[in-house]
């Protein structure tokens, strides 16, 4: 019993100093961070709040696929003419992968400052585009910089809406353990997920899982089901690591009208909405 | 040592991300303005969290405006200077009737961009403030804007404009302070072509008169463009209804140059795929 | 503006890096060649910075006296601002070195990797994590994947 006293009164210190100061490491900075050394709320959850950005890089491993740290180029965040990432297309969707990639590029809807979708905006290039967490035991809100997109989370495993058809679609997380697990669903069928034209569909349905791993990095996978697009659901992982206390989002409007269109070569077909 | 000074020095240590130190005592809320004390957070800050809209139509211009097609007179919420009316230099006042004159097709919201502030404040779509210790956001429905309010100890980033402007928040008593600058010259106020140069600063008050209701004041300061800083007020309603969420507003552009905003809601917001018709399509437009 | 003017007025240019492109959101091999490296030095003519993508109007003197209008695309507003960048970073009449790659289209546009800017006073931007300014002569062919 007093053992048992004494741990709660230990768990309560814990909880009330990582409370008060979500940016750094509850304990001693020296210790091995384990997942009881985790910041968390009043509520007993990690504490995932604060900036962070995908240390993965913009090609991430995928699980099922081929897997290795990607295919980072030297000059980072570019298209690479040459290696296709394996997505498990069907023959005809690989088509139409391959023909935008080719021909279209400025068909994706990233090009016209569109919502990004899920996974998307997380893999976004780590080095330009942080995204910022704000958690209570009722919403989980994930503000991120790109195209100032954001996706509001209720924690209460709600069900998602009928009738409701997102870029970001409809979220709706709930905790098991340590990890967040986040449904996504209600997408309406005009994101990609890169600039090499690798796309999704209405029937997207996308499971992520956000796994504290320590105070400054969170492992992060999205499992993605698309029977129309994809033959296979495929997994992609990123490690998630916070961006140091001093820096913050720096708004990125994106979209100014038609001041950029104008830009992009007319050769490459850069009708503004294709599908319309 | 004094407070201000005990707010800073906590606030370096702690490293913020957000609004208000998270040591630095409550102070009592202003007497002479509100005898509401609201539910707190656990470092005693007034909880604002929640989904909050307006109900007036000042959206359609602040100065107020007669009856229209489906909508009652309504007032100007203006309240300094005391006869409603935005005291611009006289040639930002020609400026504005010419805005007033091509507002159809010059209203910067027509394009979808982003409403700015305090004009986000007052639409006709509702925003949602996220609150913890430490971190306070105001995200509006209107074009997924969003707004992060940092601790006023954080400078503002300097020689940039954003839509949204740069917020910096403080307390005093239960009133939230929001210090906004860097808006860029490319909102209105209104969809009346009331307007502002880069030169704009605003100071928001957010300040909750009970449970479900908040007073919202703005001061707006723009030499280029008024003769004098002037403030509007309005209060604020939470929206109660089960299951109420801030749902997400994006547009499309068309092939003709027009933007256009999507419901979710609306069916034609889903995009249907046959996709050998669409290869087809796209081989045959090249 | 050839070689030799360029260095007589080194002494009071800062080398900032323009941010590593923000494309996210469209493809830059479809744009531009990686193959086609080229060096500007010319007068702005216009500064835009703007979303998504920042623009310098360069007018560039060349050889035979004539003058080329030229188009430099950077990043955007964000990741130029973490650069160093600001509203007032580039004047009309200012002096400008700009390196980057050319369009694939064959019109006046480059992409600006990097930017000597006329106010010496400017503090040098971080080179972004994936993108370092380039002190080696640019590279012959595209990095293998």
């Amino acid at each position: 019993m007093t053992g048992a006293i004494l741990w709660m009164a230990a768990l309560f210190a814990l909880r009330a100093s990582t409370a008060q100061s979500p940016e750094k490491s509850a304990t001693a900075p020296s210790a091995q961070s384990t997942p009881t050394n985790l910041p968390r709320l009043a509520d007993g959850h990690p504490n995932l709040q604060g900036l962070w950005h995908n240390e993965s890089g913009y090609r991430a491993a995928m699980k099922n696929l081929r897997g290795g740290g990607g295919l980072a180029v030297a000059l980072g965040d570019f298209h690479s003419a040459g290696v296709p990432l394996p997505f498990p297309y069907w023959p005809i969707t690989k088509q139409i992968q391959e023909y935008r990639d080719l021909h279209d590029p400025y068909h994706d809807p990233e090009a016209h400052c569109h919502i990004p979708g899920v996974p998307r905006e997380t893999e976004q290039p780590s080095s330009l585009f942080p995204f910022q967490i704000i958690q209570d035991e009722k919403y989980l809100v994930i503000l991120y910089e790109y195209a100032h997109d954001l996706r509001i989370i209720p924690l209460d495993d709600s069900a998602h809406p009928k009738g409701y058809w997102a870029w970001d679609g409809d979220s709706r997380g709930h905790w098991e353990r340590d990890t967040l697990v986040v449904d996504v669903a209600n997408f309406n069928g005009r994101t990609w997920l890169d600039m090499e034209a690798n796309f999704v569909d209405e029937n997207e349905h996308v499971v992520e899982r956000y796994t504290m791993t320590g105070a400054d990095t969170i492992a992060y996978s999205a499992t993605v089901d698309d029977p129309t697009v994809f033959t296979k659901t495929w997994t992609m992982e990123l490690e998630l690591k916070r961006n140091p206390a001093k820096e913050q989002i720096v708004y990125y409007d994106c979209h100014e009208g038609e001041r950029d269109v104008e830009h992009y070569p007319k050769s490459e077909g850069n009708a503004a909405n294709p599908h319309e | 040592m004094n407070k201000r000074f005990f707010i800073i020095l906590t606030a370096i240590f702690i490293a913020p991300a957000g609004v208000g130190p998270k040591s630095a005592p409550a102070a009592r809320s202003d007497p002479k303005t509100v005898s509401y004390s609201p539910p707190r957070l656990a470092d005693g800050r007034p909880d604002f969290r929640g989904i909050w809209q307006a109900r007036e139509t000042a959206y359609i211009n602040i100065e107020g405006h007669r009856a229209e097609a489906g909508l009652r007179a309504s007032p100007s919420i203006v309240v300094d200077p005391a006869d409603g009316r935005i005291p611009y230099l006289p040639g930002a006042l020609k400026q504005r009737d010419k805005n007033y004159e091509r507002r159809a097709t010059a209203d910067p919201a027509i394009n979808c961009f982003q409403a700015g502030v305090p004009r986000a404040t007052f639409l006709p779509t509702p925003f949602q403030i996220f609150q913890s210790v430490g971190h306070l956001a105001i995200v509006y429905t209107d074009n997924h804007s969003y707004r992060i309010v940092l601790d006023s100890s954080i400078p503002h980033d300097d020689g940039i404009d954003f839509f949204m402007g740069d917020s910096r928040g403080h307390w005093e008593g239960d009133t939230l302070v929001v210090d906004v600058t860097d808006l860029g010259d490319q909102t209105w106020l209104d969809a009346a072509g009331n307007y502002h140069s880069d030169q704009l600063h605003v100071v928001e008050r957010y300040t909750l008169l009970g449970p479900d209701t908040m007073k919202y004041e703005a001061t707006l300061a723009d030499a280029m463009v008024y003769a004098r800083p002037w403030t509007l007020r309005l209060l604020l309603y939470r929206d109660k209804k089960p299951g109420a969420q801030i749902v997400e507003d994006e547009c499309i552009d068309q092939a003709d140059g027009v933007w256009h905003h999507v419901s979710p809601f609306d069916p034609k917001a889903l995009l249907h795929h046959d996709y050998q018709a669409e290869l087809n399509r796209e081989k045959n437009s090249q | 503006m050839n070689t030799a003017k360029l260095a007589t007025v080194a002494g009071v240019m800062v080398w900032i890096a323009a941010a590593a492109p923000a494309f996210a959101h469209h493809s830059f091999a479809a744009e531009f060649d990686l193959d086609k490296p080229i060096t500007l030095h010319g007068t702005a003519v216009k500064w835009e910075m703007i979303n998504p993508h920042s623009y310098i109007t360069l007018d560039v003197m060349n050889d035979d006296g004539s003058v080329t209008r030229w188009s430099v695309e950077m990043g955007a507003p964000s990741a130029l601002y973490r650069n160093g960048w600001r509203k007032d970073s580039v004047k009309v009449g200012d002096e400008l070195t700009i390196e980057g790659y050319k369009a694939r289209d064959g019109s006046n546009t480059i992409f600006g990797s990097q930017a000597r800017l006329a106010d010496g006073t400017r503090v040098l931007g971080g080179a972004p994590k994936n993108l370092q300014p380039s002190t080696a002569p640019a590279p012959d062919k595209p990095p293998n994947p």
